[in-house]
């Protein structure tokens, strides 16, 4: 799909490179496949525009997300998107853009259960806290739409599913509850809403 | 009339916190700036330093913040509205009971996010007046299974100072 995109984009392309920065606030859903949890997340994305339909963004995620009041679920994504734009961007004068994007990042995901300083019931001493990572690949797929308020500056709001190609790490709240991960192939994902605001830089000697 | 155009503003105040979760009230130290890239749009960087909360029995005992994003502006001439979103992350610890004692958490990097709406009045080629009003979401995920919310109000307002140019 990525090779379609850039392919596509590539034979639409005009040679206008530009550059944009910017931060997001990602909201993670369906964690281990749940309604019930939900992450915040805070991450930067740059953006390389390679064509007048084609991008690429390149991105940070950091994510945090209460596993039912029982566990912690941290996870660190970076990665890289193709952006592919239906309609003319035309030097992004259009107040409404909106594109499709798939692309692959590298995640870190920690599940910890914090038991130090609780006694539980039937014990004398503190439980320990217990922890499981995972480090893996993820492939992500999905749409969103510049906002553009002046040509240089955007707000994009995106929702993407991102899919992690590696072992299975869960949560199980059963008893105490405890974080495992096996080496058990999982195709576990997550929801990703982010909300981006972005600047365009000027390129030396590039028309914008 | 002669109108002021900014091109780095900054500011220090004290910023009132209103807790959406609990009846809680926090004080901050808060520093800002935005240095403008156009005359609608400046890039933006906040601080907070929390400097107590007016409660009791209290959960939160540390939440510092840095949050960095960009603002819109609205006006023209003297008078500036803006809105901004700000993500970003706060240095949090709680406080928690072992033994009937209280003890801290562990510090925990926490994301947040952040919407402002705000807005100046240039006083003067270089001071300004300001107020503005932030909503902050974030979840402090302690060592004690509770999870703290940190939803919250936050209200500053002041003097800024400013270095930019006059126009007409």
């Amino acid at each position: 799909m990525l090779t379609l995109l850039l392919l596509f984009g590539a034979a639409e392309a005009a040679p206008k490179l530009t550059l944009s920065g910017g931060m997001r606030t990602t909201v993670s859903a369906f964690s281990e496949g749940r309604l019930d949890r939900v992450g915040l997340g805070v991450g930067g994305q740059s953006r390389i525009q390679i064509g007048d339909r084609v991008g690429t963004e390149w991105f940070l995620d950091y994510i945090s997300t209460d596993l039912e009041g029982g566990a912690h679920r941290v996870d660190d994504h970076i990665g890289w998107s193709v952006m592919f734009y239906p309609l003319p961007t035309d030097g992004f004068t259009k107040p409404v853009l909106p594109y499709v994007l798939a692309g692959h990042c590298f995640d870190y995901t920690v599940i910890s259960i914090p038991g130090a300083g609780h006694i539980h019931p039937g014990e004398t001493s503190p439980a320990e806290a217990t922890r499981a990572s995972r480090l893996s690949s993820a492939v992500q797929f999905g749409v969103g739409t510049h906002f553009n308020l002046t040509e240089r500056f955007d707000i994009s709001p995106t929702a993407q599913y991102m899919i992690h190609l590696g072992n299975d790490l869960h949560y199980d709240p059963k008893g105490h509850g405890h974080a495992e991960q096996s080496r058990a192939g999982a195709l576990e994902g997550h929801l990703l809403f982010n909300v981006s605001v972005n600047y365009r830089f000027k390129m030396p000697g590039v028309r914008s | 009339m002669t109108e002021f155009l900014p091109i780095l503003t900054t500011m220090a105040t004290l910023s009132l916190g209103w807790s959406n979760n609990a009846a809680e009230q926090n004080l901050y130290v808060h520093g800002s700036s935005d240095l403008y890239v156009s005359e609608r749009v400046s890039l933006r960087g906040d601080a907070y330093w929390f400097a107590g909360e007016q409660h009791q029995q209290r959960r939160i005992i540390d939440n510092h913040s840095v949050l960095a994003g960009a603002a819109f502006h609205f006006g023209k001439g003297r008078f500036d509205p803006f809105v901004a979103m700000q993500p970003g992350v706060s240095f949090t610890r709680s406080e928690f009971r072992v033994d009937g004692e209280r003890t801290p958490s562990n510090w925990k990097v926490t994301p947040v996010a952040s919407a402002t709406m705000g807005a100046r009045y240039f006083v003067s080629p270089n001071f300004h007046f300001f107020t503005e009003l932030r909503q902050m979401a974030g979840t402090h995920l302690s060592d004690d299974p509770r999870t703290i919310g940190l939803a919250e109000t936050r209200v500053s307002f002041g003097l800024g100072a400013q270095l930019g140019r006059t126009g007409r």
